[in-house]
């Protein structure tokens, strides 16, 4: 990610309710990063900071204003597809099909990203297997519950075994035990090499994984670097603090 | 095309699980008509016939000679209950609980006809009683009758006498031409309305729908081109439309079938019309109509936060793509140049002009080629709104 801005053009009535003049609001300014294989790259920062729509430009859902996304070589913004097809979203607020079955929706993706058949099955019944989903691989979406539904979409979003992962809030709302299934699943996938970009308000998550951090506040970035340079100058005791520290201070 | 059959499989497997639609899709289109034309055959021609044999009680009121109309009301064939009054002051409010009908005559109503001139009969009636009404309207009539051939036996003279003229009326129509003119303001209706029906749910369910469950921002990441994501999509809301009107022909054409009460030179020209050609012009039009339709409502759609606000946009549409329809069934409006250019409009005038088997073909190519160019305008309008980053904003 380099020199990433996003601004949004304000209507009449939303600068009405911020009580500005300004025509547009800069929701992500001069951001950039570099995130690597074989590691786990975590973006903080406090709700409505920007990571949501820093993510959303990476997955181009949304058009950067500046800047310029890469992900596995390929430059989003003149092979989006080739990019897209390196690179598996999840969010925590990721919807997906109530009338279909996690098989169904599952091989829909696949063919999306085609998918070899040949790589198909023996992919999603290792995947199945190790998130326990055998179960309820049959039933209507909208009959499971929230942790059953995250792993239906975490399938959905490896079945094509991209090279780059995004995750965003993966283990929101989720009870204790399926979130540890995911964390063991993220660690799994940077064993497995794969570039993974995290993010989380929960802390605990990002001492587990994190090798590499990003902190951005207020659409700026205030700190990037390795976890290890993170904690040799922390000014404070725990990560929390220092993070809130760092976004107190930030002007 | 590969990844546009994906998204249209996989939109239509979704669709027909969903049961609001399929009911729409199927259930409504295939019921509605000979659900209507069974109620109205059977329940209506039942209810009919069960008034008209119904023992009427009718007041009667004379204060004097009444020239033989009590006797021709008391005949066995009109099946009146005759019931003599004082006076006329508190007939009105026994109407219709106590008496369903009061005929009075003035007290020089004998007089007034021994001297040929008009003698006035009074008759009490209440509106809503339809068939009530016309069985003792009819009996007044019949009595009027026997009155104008007495008076004309005893001038010397015969019906023919004060007839001059016997008109004569040939219709060199056919029966096609005459049902199509009849019939082909109906029809446009069923497509309109299904077709609108089956576009509409099946376009908040792809979009809003899709907004609302979260599903769409999950769309956007797959390594699929937006343009056949929505093609893919709106070739599901175009199937869907056409088929809810093809289900509500199918219906109509069934419970004509099972109805026995249409004549039969009527279910000639209605079994007729299913000719190739005819189903094929009407495909191709039906399918110009619900590819404009699935282009209006996919922006409209994707601009609302949630279902229930799309249904909130799209619906009062129906009333404006039912004006052109009306119009088209006005006397007058006729399909030409100008007609065929109009929405909606060309479809009603051309659907009747097939029916009747005067459809111009330049003129129907003209409807059609006006039809397409909307069309595309519509998905053209449709792949800048879809592409457009405010869908995620607004979801």
């Amino acid at each position: 990610m380099q020199d990433l801005v996003k601004e949004f053009s304000l209507t009449k009535k939303q600068r009405k309710d911020l009580q500005t003049d300004a025509k547009s609001v800069r929701v992500v300014d001069d951001v950039s990063f570099q995130c690597v294989p074989g590691r786990v790259f975590t973006l903080l920062g406090p709700n409505g900071a920007g990571k949501t729509t820093t993510l959303r430009m990476i997955a181009s859902i949304l058009k950067p204003t500046q800047g310029k996304v890469t992900v596995a070589g390929h430059d989003m913004a003149r092979e989006p597809l080739a990019a897209l097809a390196k690179m598996g979203f999840l969010t925590g607020s990721t919807g997906l099909y109530d009338r279909l079955s996690p098989n169904e929706i599952v091989g829909y993706f696949a063919n999306l990203y085609h998918v070899p058949a040949s790589d198909f099955k023996p992919r999603r019944d290792a995947m199945y297997e190790l998130l326990g989903m055998n179960d309820f691989a049959n039933k209507r979406f909208g009959t499971l519950s929230t942790g059953m539904k995250q792993k239906v979409s975490i399938v959905r979003a490896l079945i094509h075994d991209p090279e780059v992962i995004v995750f965003d809030e993966p283990t929101s709302g989720l009870d204790i035990i399926t979130a540890s299934h995911i964390i063991d699943l993220i660690r799994d996938l940077k064993g497995k090499g794969k570039t993974i970009i995290f993010s989380s308000h929960i802390m605990a998550e990002v001492e587990l994984l994190c090798d590499d951090l990003a902190i951005i506040h207020k659409g700026k970035l205030q700190f990037t670097g390795s976890m290890d340079d993170f904690r040799a100058n922390m000014q404070t005791e725990s990560l929390a603090q220092e993070f809130i520290r760092i976004v107190q201070a930030a002007p | 095309m590969k990844d546009i059959l994906t998204i249209a499989k996989k939109e239509i497997l979704d669709t027909v699980r969903d049961k609001r639609t399929l009911a729409i899709m199927v259930l409504i289109p295939l019921l509605l008509f000979p659900s209507i034309l069974w109620v109205t055959a059977t329940v209506g021609a039942s209810t009919a016939k069960k008034e008209s044999q119904r023992k009427l009680k009718v007041g009667y009121f004379t204060s004097g000679e009444d020239k033989g109309l009590r006797h021709l009301l008391e005949s066995p064939l009109n099946n009146f209950d005759l019931i003599a009054l004082d006076d006329t002051a508190g007939a009105r409010a026994l109407i219709p609980d106590s008496l369903q009908a009061v005929i009075a005559l003035p007290a020089d109503f004998s007089a007034q006809l021994g001297d040929t001139l008009t003698g006035e009969v009074v008759m009490l009636y209440d509106q809503t009683e339809d068939i009530t009404r016309n069985r003792v309207k009819g009996a007044l009539q019949a009595f009027q009758t026997q009155l104008e051939q007495e008076r004309w036996a005893s001038l010397g003279l015969s019906a023919a006498n004060v007839k001059p003229l016997k008109i004569v009326q040939e219709n060199v129509a056919t029966a096609k031409e005459t049902i199509g003119k009849l019939a082909g303001g109906f029809l446009p209706y069923i497509i309109i309305i299904f077709a609108f029906l089956g576009c509409m749910y099946t376009a908040i369910d792809l979009f809003a729908g899709e907004k609302e469950r979260g599903s769409f921002e999950t769309i956007l990441t797959v390594p699929v081109e937006r343009w056949k994501i929505l093609v893919g999509k709106m070739s599901v809301i175009v199937l869907v439309g056409m088929t809810t009107t093809l289900l509500g022909f199918l219906g109509l054409f069934l419970g004509l079938q099972v109805v026995d009460t249409l004549p039969d030179r009527i279910l000639e020209v209605v079994n007729g019309l299913l000719s190739p050609g005819f189903i094929l012009t009407m495909m191709g039009l039906l399918l110009l109509l619900t590819t404009l339709f699935a282009g209006i409502m996919t922006p409209l759609s994707l601009n609302a936060r949630s279902y229930k606000e799309a249904q909130g946009t799209i619906t009062p549409l129906n009333f404006v793509v039912i004006i052109p329809a009306i119009i088209g069934l006005m006397p007058g409006i006729e399909l030409n140049v100008g007609t065929a250019l109009i929405p909606v409009l060309n479809i009603t005038l051309c659907t009747k002009e097939l029916i009747a088997g005067t459809l111009d073909p330049l003129l129907l190519l003209l409807a059609a080629g006006s039809l397409l160019a909307l069309a595309v305008l519509s998905v053209v309008i449709s792949f800048r709104r879809f592409g457009h980053e405010s869908n995620v904003l607004r979801s």
